[in-house]
């Protein structure tokens, strides 16, 4: 990585196999599609890579906390509803015809 | 609680009270053969009972047991309960001791459950030392019996599922059957068309909802399943609570986490008494007991757990959540 203010225009990367590539961040919403899928970074606004090969996506991880703004995509994150769970038996397959129990 | 999926065919059936519980027969047969096999059977209970009850005191056990320090002549039946519960001692290294009258009296037990449930109870004076281990002594030489001075039996943790075994082997006779003694279930043959007869383990504890709730179901097939709790014979005896299953180490009602446990066995007297000896060494020493022994066994807790081992997992064909 060069500094800005002194570097000379830097040469279009275009091999995306290069081991000089930086891992992205892939922030907010994306368009799923694969061609023209688009990586914003992060870190370094002056490399930008291009390719015609699809390039890798990582989605983030599903996190609904209530409060929680997403402050550098500037949306807000839906919250999903949190859906109530009740465990219910599997039925007898068959009703007994005695049950074992304590004298009585 | 859904609804089973599959109803089960309907048995010849048939109820009645024998040794202070509820009873239950079934056997595929045809009705007049069942109803007449039925007869017999509740007549049997009756005749064991005559035997081996400590509350009638004209019972032959009664009568040896006010004849502790000589020989007695005793009956077949009497001398074959007693060889079990003896053998069963030595099996549980005294954790099943028909040895416990005393210390059942001591705690109350001196009638019938019935009578006790009723209040109609005058307590005796306190009862003598209950003499811990001594089932050791007790010699056996053919149909003569010789109690230790002081030596009393009592024969409630083992009667009820050696009389159903022998109710089992009549009904066979004509089919498939089940006898459910007091909550000692044990079964013949399996029905026509089934694994085996569906029996069920219900919850020990009562609350709001007082319907009965199965916790497990198992397909019983020529095999046994006892449950020994201290959920239900409970009482207060001057003025603290006690209940039926005595610790022989201590004399004392077993001060114990389980609620209800349960073994199976081919054996109806073995699955009693090990249902006993587990009940008093609770929870962890209980189900680790059993395991080692290889027997299959069902541990619940006050708290609502249950903890199952591999050998009765084997057997189960359903279990609530």
């Amino acid at each position: 990585m060069t500094n800005s203010s002194t570097s000379k225009p830097q040469k279009r990367n275009t091999d995306p196999l290069s081991s000089g590539l930086k891992a992205a961040l892939v922030i907010g919403s994306l368009a799923a599609s694969v061609v023209g899928a688009r990586l914003v970074a992060l870190k370094d606004a002056t490399t930008t890579i291009t390719s015609t090969k699809p390039a890798v996506v990582v989605y983030p991880a599903p996190q609904a906390q209530p409060g929680m703004s997403d402050t550098t995509s500037g949306s807000v994150p839906r919250i999903l509803p949190v859906i109530p769970t009740v465990i219910v038996p599997a039925p007898m397959p068959i009703s007994p015809i005695t049950s074992t129990r304590s004298s009585r | 609680m859904n609804k089973p999926i599959q109803s089960r065919p309907i048995w010849p059936e048939h109820r009645f009270r024998a040794m202070g519980s509820a009873m239950g027969l079934w056997v595929e047969a045809d009705q007049p053969l069942a109803r007449e096999a039925f007869g017999q059977v509740e007549a049997l209970f009756a005749a064991n009972e005559r035997v081996l009850s400590r509350f009638d005191p004209a019972s032959e056990l009664s009568r040896l047991n006010a004849r502790s320090g000589q020989w007695v002549n005793i009956s077949p039946l009497l001398r074959d309960v007693l060889d079990r519960a003896l053998a069963l001692a030595k099996e549980t290294s005294g954790l099943f001791d028909p040895t416990i009258l005393p210390a059942l009296e001591a705690a109350g037990y001196t009638h019938s459950f019935e009578l006790i449930a009723s209040g109609n109870i005058v307590w005796a004076p306190e009862s003598p030392t209950y003499p811990k281990g001594r089932w050791a002594e007790i010699k056996l030489d053919g149909q003569h019996v010789y109690l230790p001075q002081d030596v009393r039996i009592d024969l409630g943790g083992i009667a009820k599922g050696y009389t159903a075994g022998q109710a089992v082997d009549w009904l066979r006779r004509l089919g498939p059957c089940l006898v459910d003694a007091g909550g000692d279930v044990v079964a013949g043959e399996a029905p026509t068309g089934m694994p085996g007869w569906p029996v069920s383990l219900t919850a020990p504890w009562t609350g709001d909802d007082v319907t009965e709730q199965h916790l497990l179901m198992v397909w019983l097939r020529q095999a046994s399943i006892a449950t020994s709790g201290i959920d239900w014979r409970r009482w207060l005896h001057r003025g603290r609570s006690a209940h039926h299953l005595i610790d022989p180490r201590s004399g004392r009602p077993a001060e114990t986490d389980v609620l209800t446990a349960t073994v199976l066995d081919a054996d109806p007297a073995r699955a009693e008494g090990w249902a006993t000896a587990a009940l008093v060494l609770g929870m962890e020493g209980g189900m680790a007991t059993l395991s080692d022994g290889d027997m299959a066994g069902a541990l619940v807790d006050a708290y609502r757990q249950i903890r199952l081992n591999p050998p009765m997992q084997m057997h189960i064909m359903w279990q609530s959540a």
